[in-house]
């Protein structure tokens, strides 16, 4: 039986193809004047160069870390290039007809239509590809509904108050090594901005693809809901398939102010490596949101791209009554290796959190959750539940779980559950005696696991998520 | 990112320094193999730094404290036998082995002659109890913990007890440890490695007690049991020094083949209570069952790292740990179950449950699974939570007031660990402690 | 003895008892019948002072006493008592510990004497006897891994160490069988004195066949909106609870 499943992991990256894009890419390294570089060439204001370069200096004192269950050889930043955008791309596009054809036949090919007309009811996209946005849909539909959502970049010039007063609240600019180093090289991402009251009309996309070689990508997203607001955020992610590591290293930050709520969605699939490990994303993320009282944020993500993932979507439960929640699917194969989880911070009365975590682990893969949930002494009445749970396909693989529970309030209460399974010989017999191949026995039983997370996910997503795990697990089955 | 303190061995005094660089240079042919061990590890302790909260083992407990303070070595003290009678547990008919500030002391300890059991100390043991010893400590070097480097280190030697192989011990092994009062910070090192031999049984009893006193007593201790072939061991370890006192010690297990291990551990709490618990399944087979009770008051900090170690197919764990944290008390649990590539059908469960009892207390506890196999079944779960309020509505519908129903909720929440405790004196003795030390419950 | 007017209660800000009154008179036996979720448990749980009941109208006293002021214990120690639907186990905690404590407060408070260890065993095993449960089980923790007709028969024999003027049956027949339906019936019957008034709710008529009622009411959405004689139950059995809604 072991054979089939084992045949059965070795599908290839379907989304690994290259396109042919003019680019302008700046020599690799990192110094002064490649931020001065960066920040000139998007025609940045002195305040966010200053920023810039303040973060600079303060990631220069900063060392990798290397708690995480991951083992990589020490990132080389004098090999990457920190900016890299399509030529054509100088005097922007104003309208989709303006966009360079082989740029959208990119994203037809991922399965992103970009004519409006063409899109999926209800979705905005906005699309970044490599260093910069491509293209932003509904603007004009959104605008009526006073949304903002438009590349961060271009936020900096149009509404440089909210950019200035939000950008770094969430995620200081010494947070962590990684982050640090996106505070002084962010290249775009997309900000959005939902006023008071409002209930954004269609739920907003965007799209990052990788494209050049020997290039990092450090997009920046800035989500704040005004009080009472609420939206609904979907992200995706492919690369092509190159033999060297890419460095992926971007910072989400959102506001949940008063009554508000944000559904954070994502769809990761950057280029995970061949076979035999050689190749793929690095993956170091940043994502964490601040709730202000009865405000709601929500991570969801399914992950299953990238050589090494380091990502923990957290929340900070700063007003009362206000939830926290991350539904996690991360599914590892061949060489890749994930370090993911959350953090719930419980300052408020009455907050609560929630933590469903479902790591699967294939091939020679490594997959592990870390998590913290923090009650603090003012934490009254405060609630958390986690569950995390780990399947492994084959003996070869790994699953690790760490999750740090510390509480200073004597109401609040936490609950953590964590087991470990395998997909039975048991379970496959009885499929296949009724007739499943085995494939679809063992995609059948991991989507049941996963069953949870994915009915958190918008539609659309929820769909692609089943059937991006069902490719990714082709051949996995051991 | 700053991870140690570039202290050294400076809190340790000068006489102190003085005697392990002797000990490093002294090449007594006798006890060369002894002088040999403590010299490489008081080598790799220096090596090391102290570690700050960065490194994940002290993440909770740091050793800042080491650099305000020096630490003279502990003087040989003697206490009558009333004076250690008094303080010992009412036990009827044990072995009982006393050490004095992690010194044995043999004239206060039982005759073990026709008891098949035996006490040697590392000093006179024969060559191949050394053979023994030096294969036990060298699996017991491998420890994240310098402090246990730096006993290995400081203890100058060290107690062996052999239990007879296919022997049933009906009486138990009582280790019982006294730390004296002192007028100036000391340091005591003790290392006991008891090997129990093939197909016998025993119970043994680890007992931990200080006098109160102004200055710091720092205890270091490592304790390494050997359960060879088909062996069963009850084992029980209590923490019940004076709330000054300062214990940073391990217990480390090895099981193999279808050996079998309960074991017990119960914490009142002092300054600096950390124990680091490592269990290895080495053969296939092997069971063991851990639980434990911590119950820190006022300032003082409790510390639990196990680690459970199936490094073979086949085995069964099992860990329920339980606190009661009050005041502001400090406790920190981590549980580690790590199941190495190939153990498959290893069964292991954690349980961790705690109750605070006011918002100065403070829990810290961290589940781990490490898993490299997988068909194995693990589990683990952790709680933080306070008392359940059904309960209390339920036993005031009896006529039970509130505060008295907490008191018997929180007793409730311990004892249904102490009911699980074979020796019945202790499960007594304990169950009263347990009833003192949650009295002040409101 | 027991007074209820206008009783009003709500939950999470719904509101479950919509002015609910009753009068029972000691010695009498009086049965609330209704379908689920017209209240019937709520009345219990308010009357013996459990949290999240929000009292938002009306009165209920106890012998002159004002219940909705007490705490839950108070209450109990004035001699009211709920024997729950689903008592809840309390591991750890064994019942003899539990018992002992809890008839140690109630005789304290009504200035009898402490009973010893010795006595209180004694009378302890002759209560598990009297609703056939085995004495072992005193050394058990309360309610732990107890089956259904188990806390059934230990939810009645708490009753009967405690000798309450007024006792509440939440529901104790749903989960029993026939022969420990007989054994509970059998100690409540052996309870009933003119001094000690009852309250049995429960859904099915079953139960009235064994412990024969003076009085039936019939609650539906948080009222009582009917009320008769023990052949009230007979009919309600017969035509449902649809028939009297209607009316």
């Amino acid at each position: 039986m072991s054979d089939v499943i084992d045949s059965y992991v070795k599908t290839e990256y379907q989304a690994g193809f290259v396109t042919d894009v003019e680019s302008e890419t700046i020599a690799p390294g990192l110094s002064e004047e490649v931020i001065r570089f960066i920040s000139a060439k998007k025609n940045e204001p002195q305040w966010l160069l200053d920023w810039r370069l303040n973060a600079f200096r303060l990631w220069q004192e900063m060392d990798e870390p290397d708690w995480a269950k991951l083992d990589y050889p020490k990132i080389n930043l004098d090999e990457i290039s920190f900016y890299s955008a399509p030529k054509s791309m100088d005097d922007a596009p104003k309208s989709l007809d303006e966009v360079d054809p082989e740029l959208i036949e990119t994203y037809n090919k991922l399965g992103i239509p970009l004519h409006e007309q063409a899109v999926l009811a209800g979705v905005a996209v906005d699309v970044v590809f490599d260093s910069v946005s491509i293209v932003t849909t509904f603007k004009e539909k959104l605008a009526e509904a006073g949304v903002i959502f438009c590349p961060i970049s271009e936020a900096v010039h149009q509404y440089p108050d909210l950019v200035k007063k939000y950008l770094g609240s969430v995620v200081p600019q010494k947070d962590n090594y990684f982050a640090t180093l996106n505070c002084a090289v962010f290249s775009d991402g997309s900000f959005v901005y939902i006023p008071k009251g409002v209930r954004c009309p269609m739920e907003l996309s965007t799209y990052f693809r990788i494209n050049e070689a020997n290039t990092g990508q450090f997009e920046r997203t800035l989500i704040v809901a005004d009080e009472g607001s609420h939206v609904s955020y979907l992200e995706g992610c492919t690369a092509p398939m190159r033999d060297e590591n890419q460095l992926h290293a971007a910072v989400v930050e959102l506001v949940c102010m008063d009554d508000a709520e944000i559904k954070y969605s994502t769809v990761q699939n950057w280029y995970p490596g061949d076979e035999n490990g050689v190749g793929g994303i690095y993956n170091f993320v940043t994502k964490r949101g601040v709730c202000h009282q009865n405000a709601k944020i929500s991570w969801t993500q399914v992950e299953t791209g990238s050589a090494i993932t380091w990502k923990y979507p957290s929340v900070i439960l700063r007003g009362d009554n206000s939830i926290g929640e991350f539904y996690s699917v991360a599914l590892t194969r061949n060489y890749q290796q994930a370090d993911t989880g959350t953090k719930m911070i419980h300052l408020g009365k009455n907050t609560k959190s929630t933590i469903i975590s479902k790591g699967i682990s294939a091939g020679k893969s490594s997959n592990a959750y870390r998590g913290l949930v923090r009650m603090s002494p003012r934490a009254d009445g405060a609630r958390n539940f986690t569950q995390c749970d780990s399947l492994l396909i084959g003996d070869q693989c790994s699953a690790h779980t760490f999750p740090y529970i510390e509480s200073k309030h004597p109401n609040a209460i936490i609950e953590h559950e964590a087991t470990t399974s395998k997909v039975s010989d048991d379970q496959l017999f009885l499929c296949l005696q009724r007739g499943i191949g085995a494939e679809k026995a063992v995609s059948m039983i991991v989507n049941g696991f996963c069953k949870e997370v994915f009915k958190e996910l918008p539609m659309e997503f929820a769909v692609e998520a089943g059937k991006l795990l069902e490719v990714s697990l082709e051949g996995s089955v051991g | 990112m700053k991870t140690s303190f570039q202290v050294d061995n400076q809190f340790l005094s000068a006489a102190l320094k003085n005697e392990l660089a002797q000990n490093a240079e002294s090449q007594t042919p006798e006890n060369n193999w002894l002088t040999k061990i403590r010299s490489y590890s008081y080598a790799d302790f220096l090596k090391q730094n102290l570690p700050t909260r960065k490194v994940e083992h002290w993440k909770y407990n740091e050793l800042f404290f080491l650099t305000q303070a020096e630490f003279s070595s502990s003087p040989l003290a003697s206490r009558t036998q009333s004076e250690i009678s008094d303080l010992t547990l009412a036990l009827k008919n044990a072995f009982t082995v006393v050490f004095i500030n992690g010194q044995y002391s043999p004239q206060h300890s039982s005759d073990l002659i026709d008891s098949h059991v035996s006490a040697t100390p590392f000093s006179q043991a024969n060559t191949k109890q050394i053979e023994l010893i030096t294969s036990s400590l060298s699996s017991a070097q491998q420890s994240t913990n310098l402090l246990i480097q730096l006993n290995t280190s400081l203890s100058q030697d060290g107690l062996l007890i052999e239990v007879e192989s296919n022997k049933k011990i009906g009486k138990p092994i009582y280790l019982f440890h006294l730390n004296t009062s002192a007028d100036e910070n000391q340091i005591c090192a003790n290392q006991t490695l008891v090997s129990c031999g093939t197909g016998s049984e025993c119970q043994l009893i680890e007992h931990f007690v200080s006098e109160k006193c102004e200055a710091t007593q720092l205890a270091l201790q490592q304790s390494v049991v050997h359960l060879q072939e088909n062996s069963q061991c009850n084992h029980y370890r209590l923490n019940l020094e004076a709330s000054t006192s300062m214990q940073v010690s391990r217990a480390l297990f090895l099981l193999e083949k279808d050996s079998s291990l309960n074991s017990f551990y119960y914490s009142e709490g002092s300054q600096l209570n950390k124990t680091d618990i490592d269990i290895h399944h080495r053969g296939k087979n092997s069971e063991s069952n851990l639980t434990g009770i911590y119950l820190p008051s006022e300032t003082q900090c409790i510390d639990y790292h196990t680690n459970i170690e199936h490094q073979i197919a086949n085995c069964t764990s099992r860990e329920v740990f339980r606190g009661i944290i009050a005041d502001s008390a400090k406790a920190t649990f981590n549980g580690k179950i790590h199941i190495f590539k190939d153990a498959q059908k290893s069964d292991a469960q954690l349980s961790n449950k705690n109750l605070l009892l006011t918002n100065q207390a403070e829990i810290n506890t961290k589940p781990e699974l490490e898993i490299y196999a997988d068909d194995v079944v693990c589990a683990h779960g952790a709680t933080v939570a306070k008392i359940d309020d059904k309960a209390i509505y339920y036993m005031q519908t009896r006529g039970i007031n509130e505060t008295r129903a907490k008191k018997i909720l929180s007793i409730g929440f311990i004892n249904e660990l102490l009911d699980k405790v074979e020796n019945e004196a202790l499960s007594h003795y304990l169950k009263d402690q347990v009833q003192i030390c949650l009295s002040d419950i409101k | 003895m027991l007074k209820i007017k206008n009783l009003q209660v709500k939950v999470e800000d719904k509101t479950i008892l919509k002015g609910l009154s009753l009068d029972i008179k000691p010695g009498e036996v009086h049965a609330i019948m209704g379908p689920n979720g017209s209240g019937k448990s709520t009345l219990g749980y308010v009357l013996s002072g459990r949290e999240g009941y929000e009292v938002s109208g009306g009165s209920a006293t106890l012998n002159g006493d004002n219940l909705l002021e007490l705490d839950a214990d108070e209450r109990a120690k004035k001699g009211l008592f709920l024997a729950f639907q689903y008592p809840v186990e309390i591991p750890g905690v064994s019942n003899m510990e539990f018992l002992k404590a809890s008839v140690d407060t109630v005789r304290d408070y009504q200035g009898k004497e402490a009973l010893s260890t010795v006595d209180f065993m004694k009378l302890a095993r002759e209560k598990c006897k009297a609703v056939n449960l085995d004495p072992n089980f005193l050394k058990r923790g309360v309610n732990e891994g107890f089956s259904g007709g188990e806390k059934k028969r230990s939810e009645i024999m708490q009753m009967m160490l405690l000798e309450p003027s007024l006792c509440i049956l939440d529901e104790t027949d749903s989960g029993l069988d026939i022969d420990a339906l007989q054994v509970v019936a059998d100690g409540v019957n052996a309870c009933r004195d003119e001094n000690r008034a009852f309250i049995i709710v429960t859904h099915y008529q079953r139960l009235l066949d064994y412990i024969v009622p003076d009085k039936v009411h019939v609650l539906s959405d948080g009222k009582i909106i009917k009320s008769g004689g023990k052949e009230l139950a007979l009919e309600l059995e017969e035509k449902g609870y649809s028939w009297i809604e209607k009316a």
